[in-house]
């Protein structure tokens, strides 16, 4: 009786404390040996196989309980040892000594070990034989239930779950039952069983959820598993369960806050761990792909870098391992054999021993055991573990690699559109008063590469000093939320470029003012066109300008004309800087002739006409001094057609003038007046006479037949005015409705103004005609001769 | 046969030239130097459309304001359009004046007579 309290006192202690199991074996050896061989000597030696899971204590046991017919024994040790052939890898021999398990088990109708025995059998099937399995499942499963043993029942019914989840593939029909089976095990579980019993089930169960693509049932209790984990401090299985929660939040629900949550805890606790190089580079891939999508550059590119690391480490550990695995095993037999020599030794020693012997065995003992017994739970959990993860890290690694291969071709793209366009393009950070990025070329343009804006410093270094006030004050506007588009200079290597600096602001969705973003073009080949052709407009007006002060000189000087004609005044407007209107003026022995023409077309073509016109004036009046009008513009005309070939019907330019000519003769009570298109007004005391002109220019005929001018001989009263003119004056558009001011007009004008000293009707008329065309351009040029005799 | 149809800018004036109706309208103002484009447009038309010109073809002429390049370029038009009546058809050129616009009047007159063909004068307002 005092013994089987000892084993029952003990058999409660039982843990998975070494040192309890040492103590336990201690006991459990004293026990032994003070026994003789009778049932408790056959369960103290089960129960030193469960401890030590050194076979040979079964095989006693076995022995012995055959010995006295102790029938239970016989069926346990039998079924001991057929696990313990089924833990080592011979299927076979297990199952022959399961099966004369179950033979004795029946005889006796032990429905626990029975139920154990079932279990076991179906594990042998497992691999090939589903059917077979899942029968035996159901004899296990039977078995618990008929004694209420719910925790084995959960066992079995998990491990039929396990066939109708993987073994029946591709029929989701069967993995919807392999959930129920998974939840009734975990009902069970979460009522009666441990910690470590009820985080299996629920892993296994969100599994087959998984496959069944309840994903959310699966969330769901993958995050019972991970409070449960927290709750036993399984800090591997902490580290797993917010993996692939992480996972899930990222990559299906696409929530990438809560999932960096959970990946950083997986990432701070896997830290912990030794060994778990494998989970740390998943973990770190995937926070650095996220906090990337989250826009956090910063933290992303640290974590890629640990992943790499992680990574050398991987392919490093991975080359030991294959050689590792075999050592441990090697190792493990080494110890396996060593225990059982010390064990022997043991025995004799603990009878005898004081207590410090005790302690030393103790201790070898607990070294011993310990690394036997933990290595050989450790490599089977790792096997098991090791694939399970290795499957899902091909999955997720391959995940990763996609989404940084699709990186990296963005990256390139990016790259290429950065290496080719010339413009430097970048993003000012206005808060914190940096760059945040610009385009490699700024080396190029600026000569300051991406590292020196990065550390905070901007392009004032190298603007002209003559342009840092503009650029000073575009970085003013920007602050305060205004684009601009600037142009200034900088001096690179002694050269000086010309920038274009365009930028425009970021805000955010409150309207806050974020960054700039902005693009700079390098335009000193544009700058220096513009200056090219700025100053060819410059030579080009210079030369027209000297033109004019030919064409000036050419013309008599109006003090000259003033000494023979005491009052008149000339008005001309040219439309551009030369003129196409001159007036011609020539003293003779026998009058003054004086002439207002007007050559075809303005500027600089007409200004060349008008030499020619005034150089043949000149010449005409100097051949002949009495020469009429009339006669005048017969020769005019005949010398222009002659000399611009304009009577060969395929001469380009039918050029010519219109053009009134006076005489006045000494006495100046007469005047002479011929006219082509030009008309001559004629006011005497306030009324006002138009000599109509030949309606026909001089050089051009439209006919081919030659019509001589007209002359004309006006009697003059002192006090009269004439008034010569082109039609530039009266043909300008203008007034409210733009229409021509009009002859009629014009006639008007010079009769209200005719008895007005001759220097102000020139400005009233030059008023008038600057009224009258407002903001209409000039049309032709201006010419009005007026003289009072 | 096309319309040949020529918007009016700042310099230059509008073109509307309808073969079916045969009425052929310039109006604005024509004051740019640089009419070489209309030459070859108003020619290369006219050409086509005297190949079968309408029975009546009537010319107006809207003209604000032209200088004497224009005035070429008008002259030969309307010479052209008179050879209409060579083939038996008739031509109608009718030129509008505004009100007080005696240039205008005259100008028209002068090219009656040296066009030898008669033109219509409309006052307008």
């Amino acid at each position: 009786m005092k013994k089987k309290i000892t084993y029952f006192i003990l058999l409660f202690c039982w843990g998975l404390t070494t040192n309890a199991k040492i103590n336990k074996t201690d006991s459990l050896l004293s026990i032994l040996k003070a026994n003789t061989a009778d049932t408790t000597k056959v369960k103290i030696l089960h129960q030193l196989f469960l401890t030590t899971d050194s076979v040979d204590y079964a095989k006693q046991s076995l022995q012995l309980a055959k010995t006295i017919q102790y029938k239970k024994g016989t069926a346990q040790a039998l079924l001991d040892i057929g696990r313990y052939y089924y833990f080592n890898g011979k299927q076979d021999l297990s199952l022959e000594f399961l099966l004369k398990a179950e033979k004795a088990a029946q005889e006796i109708s032990n429905k626990k070990i029975l139920a154990g025995i079932y279990r076991y059998i179906g594990f042998i099937y497992r691999n090939n034989d589903l059917y077979t399995a899942e029968e035996y499942y159901n004899k296990s499963l039977k078995m618990c239930e008929e004694i209420g043993d719910n925790i084995s029942a959960s066992y079995a019914l998990s491990a039929i779950g396990n066939i109708y989840e993987g073994g029946y593939k591709g029929n989701s029909k069967k993995n919807k039952t392999a959930i129920d089976f998974y939840l009734k095990s975990l009902e069970i579980r979460e009522k009666e069983g441990s910690y470590d019993e009820i985080a299996a089930s629920l892993n296994e169960t969100s599994r087959a959820y998984d496959q069944i693509g309840q994903q959310n049932k699966a969330l769901e209790l993958r995050i019972k598993g991970l409070k449960i984990a927290e709750k036993s401090n399984s800090t591997e299985n902490i580290v797993y369960l917010s993996h692939v929660l992480g996972n899930d939040y990222i990559k299906r629900l696409h929530d990438l806050k809560t999932g960096l949550e959970y990946q950083l805890k997986a990432y701070e606790i896997g830290k912990t761990l030794k060994n778990n190089y494998d989970v740390m580079y998943d973990i770190s891939k995937v926070i650095a792909a996220t906090y990337y999508s989250l826009g956090d550059l910063k933290k992303s590119t640290e974590f890629y870098r640990e992943s790499q690391i992680l990574n050398d480490s991987i392919n490093a550990i991975k080359a030991r391992y294959s050689i590792n695995l075999s050592e441990i095993q090697h190792n493990l037999v080494n110890e396996l054999e060593k225990q059982k020599l010390l064990l022997k030794d043991s025995e004799i020693l603990k009878v005898k021993a004081e207590a410090e012997k005790q302690t030393v065995l103790r201790n070898a003992f607990l070294l011993g055991f310990s690394i036997v017994f933990i290595l050989v739970i450790i490599v089977f959990k790792e096997n098991k573990q090791k694939q399970k993860v290795n499957k899902e890290l091909d999955l997720s690694y391959k995940e990763i690699e996609t989404a940084y291969k699709t990186l990296a071709i963005s990256e390139n793209k990016f790259k290429q559109i950065t290496e080719t366009i010339n413009e430097v393009f970048y993003l000012y950070n206005i808060i914190e008063k940096k760059y945040e990025y610009i385009s490699p070329n700024c080396e190029t343009l600026f000569g300051l590469d991406a590292n020196y804006f990065y550390d905070g410093k901007n392009t004032k270094l190298v603007v002209f000093k003559d342009d840092l006030p503009l650029v000073v004050n575009a970085n003013v506007k920007i602050d305060a939320g205004i684009p601009y588009e600037i142009e200034y200079r900088i001096i690179v290597n002694n050269d000086i470029r010309w920038v274009a600096e365009k930028s425009s602001p970021i805000f955010d969705e409150t309207g806050k003012l974020l960054r700039n973003s902005g693009i700079c073009s390098d335009i000193t080949l544009r700058k220096f066109n513009e200056e090219v052709l700025r100053k060819k407009n410059k030579d080009i007006t210079d030369s027209i300008l000297y033109a004019r002060t030919i064409q000036d000189a050419i013309l008599v000087p109006k003090d000259e004309i003033a000494k023979q004609l005491s009052e008149f005044f000339i008005l001309s407007k040219p439309k551009e800087i030369v003129s196409g209107d001159f007036y011609f003026y020539k003293e003779t022995k026998t009058g003054i002739i004086l002439a207002a023409a007007d050559c075809t077309g303005h500027g600089v073509p007409a200004g060349f006409l008008s030499m020619i016109g005034n150089a043949f004036l000149n010449e005409i009046v100097g051949a002949n001094e009495t020469i009429s009008p009339a006669k005048i513009l017969d020769l005019l005309s005949e010398k222009i057609i002659k000399s611009l070939n304009q009577n060969r019907s395929d001469s380009e330019s039918k050029d010519g003038m219109d053009i009134a000519v006076l005489r006045f003769d000494k006495t100046n009570l007469t005047v002479q007046y011929a006219g082509a298109q030009n008309s001559l007004y004629h006011i005497h005391q306030g009324q006002l006479t138009e000599i109509k002109a030949d309606m026909f220019p001089v050089g051009i005929s439209d006919t081919n037949t030659f019509t001589a001018f007209t002359n004309n001989t006006i009697d003059l009263k002192t006090g009269d005015s004439l008034y010569i003119f082109s039609d530039g004056f009266h043909d300008q558009l203008g007034g409210a409705d733009g229409r021509k001011f009009m002859k009629k007009n014009m006639k008007e004008l010079l009769v209200s103004i005719h008895d007005k000293k001759m220097p102000e009707q020139e400005k009233i008329l030059d008023q008038t005609f600057n009224n009258w065309k407002g903001r209409n351009n000039q049309l032709d040029d201006v010419l009005v001769i007026g003289v009072r005799v | 046969m096309k319309n040949l149809i020529i918007p009016e800018t700042p310099e230059t004036p509008e073109i509307n030239f309808d073969p079916e109706t045969g009425v052929l309208k310039i109006s604005g103002r024509a004051y740019s130097n640089d009419i070489s484009i209309y030459y070859k447009q108003l020619d290369s038309w006219l050409e086509e459309y005297l190949t079968s010109p309408k029975d009546k073809t009537i010319v107006e002429l809207h003209l604000d304001y032209y200088n004497s390049i224009f005035h070429k370029l008008l002259f030969n038009f309307l010479k052209k359009c008179k050879a209409v009546t060579e083939t038996g058809k008739k031509l109608i050129i009718n030129w509008y004046y505004h009100h007080g616009d005696e240039d205008s009047i005259d100008a028209s007159i002068h090219y009656s007579k040296t066009l030898d063909y008669p033109i219509e004068k409309i006052e307008t307002e």
